[in-house]
């Protein structure tokens, strides 16, 4: 599980429970993941984020776009919503 | 309307080396400015311990620009701009000389002692200078100095003159860092005392502000260094105050006989190229909906339209429109806002926000709403979809969904509703099913009973969970279809197949731009200006001024006391459509300007919006282009609404 905010998770591969009857919970097929070996995070991916990289969730933008970094053990994924998702691969090629 | 491409945008210019410009960001703990002593010993003091430390030195080519909030320290390099977002900053920049300000001090042959030694350890030899420590009444000479006249009234002969008047903290940094966590050490923090109040002479050489234009100004009023700085540029040029700053203080000192502090330090506390400022920076995205490749199959000419590539026209433009009006055309409205609300306080928070009534619209029914600031002027339009009895699907313009976002969630919270809210807009895709044979288009995709007009449905259509939402902004039959945003080719092109031999095209922008205006639809932002109430709109019926608050309620209380003094209204006219801005005109008056402008094919006529400067019904005989045009009414398109409804 992602948390982006106090009030807002995204719940990646499965499924949710979630104790608050007013709660929005709505499957998402709105997001692009680029996944990212340690190295290309560092070399790559760094240098493009206005955020310190550091393990866990991140949040800001990448290359100028709004988006997520999870950085976990060796692979990392970046990411970002899916009308971004083009637009933040040619920023990075 | 042509749209000119940003594709035209010329490239920023590389720089002076030949490349573009890189900004580094970076992080650390400390950042360091300077590098002499001080500098140095704080940064050895506070490396240690596991605390990051950047430091930077003008003397290594590192010049910092500025210290904005965060804090974080800007720099030119000779490797490019470096940002370092940091908890802490040092200013360690040293102090600068007292020079002197007097009549003849920008002669030739004045040194300061800083100066002076700079030459001497380059091997220029001065000869023998003549060394003063307090301020001379002036110097004489032509273009060198020849004499130095002293405050005792002393001349004594000397053709160079080093002067040592002691020093002053170089904290320009250290004050733009004011309310941060910036500190200043060594010389930095150490005041100078203020020199004697100048009488003559150029108090700034950066700017060339002479104490003469300084009491001009001061003749004019002007009591406050702020204003002073203001009104004669004196501390705004390339050292930002190093030199006259310490004289400025010490001329209001003696006029106000009080203390002055220093003015304001703001960035750039250094030159710097456009390029360099510019480093970094990336275009605002445009983002695609998950059709914008089925778009370029079709062969649209795509362009940008409110934050996202949009199909702006299609390869057969007048097929695009009459597909419309007679038989079924889709269009991709992918880039609406969408939002989703919920919870106890939902209706109480929609209440307040919407100028419309909110509690008495049935679950599955669809209300068209505007969206006022303070001020009653309108923000955005949309609607509201009653989900269930706590439960709200929200529309947005493609371009106001994300301010709108921001601003329902800033009320929310203001009011400390308690609701939930999920913004869809960029994980849904829309596509509106519009036209006489769109409700038989969707049959064919398994929708037997399609919602009446104004309703809504959640059903699948071909196989894609939708949620069917009935509107009219083309003023046929329209149906939006709000699916999960990888469903969005599947349907598209499910529906292209489908409606083949309905005689399906689907429409781009351009199409949809002239089917709304036969409708007389405005678009926020387009149509609308940033003083614009639902009253010189026409949609006072939106605004029901008989709830018991709304956010702009006041404000269109109070105005709509006011006379009418513009509205927005329907003009026709003969032969092809004026550019939008065009000028209406009363004779040699201008009265008004055209803000959309369309030829209606099914019309025979120009059709058009445009503001109105009176609250008056326009006289006859007004042009517009140099031909005549009159107010109609609008819609101008099946004013009874009878296709949208059918």
């Amino acid at each position: 599980m992602l948390r982006f905010a106090a009030d807002d998770a995204l719940v990646v591969g499965g499924d949710v429970t979630v104790d608050d009857p007013a709660a929005i919970t709505a499957h998402d097929t709105g997001w692009v993941a680029l996944r990212l070996s340690e190295s290309a995070l560092f070399e790559a991916l760094a240098p493009l984020c206005a955020f310190e990289l550091r393990s866990g969730l991140n949040q800001g933008m990448v290359a100028g776009l709004p988006a997520k970094v999870l950085v976990e053990g060796d692979e990392s994924l970046v990411i970002v919503a899916a009308p971004y998702a083009q637009e933040l691969m040619e920023r990075m090629a | 309307m042509e749209v000119k491409s940003q594709r035209e945008t010329p490239f920023l210019p590389i720089g002076p080396n030949g490349r573009e410009i890189e900004l580094q960001t970076l992080f650390a703990d400390v950042v360091v400015i300077g590098q002499g002593e001080s500098g140095t010993a704080v940064a050895a003091a506070e490396g240690t311990g596991g605390v990051s430390v950047v430091t930077f030195d003008a003397n290594r080519g590192e010049e910092v620009i500025g210290i904005y909030a965060g804090p974080t320290v800007v720099a030119r390099t000779t490797s490019g701009m470096k940002s370092v977002q940091c908890r802490r900053v040092v200013v360690a920049t040293g102090s600068s000389e007292e020079h002197p300000i007097c009549p003849g001090s920008e002669l030739e042959g004045i040194f300061t002692a800083g100066a002076a030694a700079l030459l001497g350890a380059a091997g220029i030899d001065l000869g023998d200078p003549l060394w003063i420590s307090e301020h001379p009444t002036r110097f004489e000479g032509d273009r060198r100095v020849e004499a130095v006249v002293t405050r005792s009234g002393e001349r004594i002969t000397a053709s160079t003159v080093v002067v040592d008047f002691g020093r002053h903290p170089r904290d320009g940094l250290f004050r733009m860092g004011h309310g941060l966590p910036v500190e200043a050490v060594g010389s930095t923090s150490t005041p100078g005392s203020l020199p004697p109040p100048p009488d003559a002479g150029i108090i700034c050489p950066c700017s060339h502000v002479s104490v003469a234009d300084l009491e001009a100004v001061w003749s004019r009023g002007f009591r406050h260094l702020e204003l002073l700085k203001r009104a004669t540029l004196a501390g705004t040029g390339t050292c930002q105050g190093a030199v006259c700053l310490p004289h400025l203080r010490s001329y209001l000192a003696d006029k106000l006989q009080t203390t002055v502090e220093a003015f304001t330090a703001r960035p750039l506390s250094r030159q710097a190229t456009m390029v360099e400022v510019a480093a970094g920076f990336d275009l605002p995205a445009f983002r695609r909906t998950a059709l914008h490749d089925e778009h370029l199959r079709l062969g649209a000419h795509m362009d940008r339209f409110g934050g996202w590539w949009r199909p702006w026209r299609y390869p057969d433009r007048d097929a695009e429109y009459w597909a419309v009006r007679t038989r079924v055309s889709i269009g991709d409205v992918s880039t609406l806002g969408k939002m989703e609300i919920s919870g106890p306080g939902s209706v109480d928070l929609l209440e307040r926000l919407y100028p419309c009534r909110v509690a008495d619209l049935r679950p599955g029914r669809v209300r068209y709403a505007l969206l006022l600031d303070e001020r009653g002027y309108v923000l955005d339009d949309g609607l509201i979809c009653r989900l269930s009895d706590d439960r709200f699907f929200l529309t947005f313009t493609s371009g106001g969904a994300s301010f709108a976002e921001m601003w329902v969630r800033d009320w929310a919270e203001t009011f400390g509703a308690d609701v939930r809210i999920l913004d869809r807009t960029m994980a849904l895709g829309a596509i509106n099913v519009t036209g006489p044979m769109a409700a038989e288009l969707l049959g064919r995709g398994g929708l037997a009973e399609p919602p009446a007009y104004l309703s809504h449905t959640d059903r699948d259509v071909f196989g894609v969970p939708c949620r069917i939402v009935r509107l009219s902004f083309t003023g046929e039959a329209s149906f939006e279809l709000h699916h999960g945003f990888v469903e969005s080719v599947k349907l598209w092109r499910a529906l292209e197949e489908a409606g083949a031999d309905l005689g399906l095209y689907p429409h781009g922008l351009d199409a949809l731009f002239t089917l709304r205006l036969e409708k007389g639809h405005f678009i926020v932002g387009m149509d609308s200006e940033a003083d614009s109430t639902p009253r010189r709109l026409g949609l006072d019926w939106a605004a029901r001024l008989d709830k018991p608050d709304f956010v702009g309620k006041q404000a269109l209380v109070r105005t709509n006391r006011l006379p009418l003094n513009k509205r927005l209204l329907g003009w026709e006219m003969q032969g092809e459509a004026p550019i939008e801005g065009a000028i209406l005109w009363n004779d040699e008056e201008p009265v008004g300007q055209v803000t959309s402008a369309r030829y209606s094919p099914v019309l025979g006529k120009t059709v058009m919006l445009g503001w109105y400067r009176s609250g008056d019904e326009p006289p006859p005989g007004l042009t517009c282009d140099g031909r005549a045009v009159h107010h109609a009414h609008h819609p101008f398109y099946d004013p009874g609404g009878e296709r949208a409804r059918a």
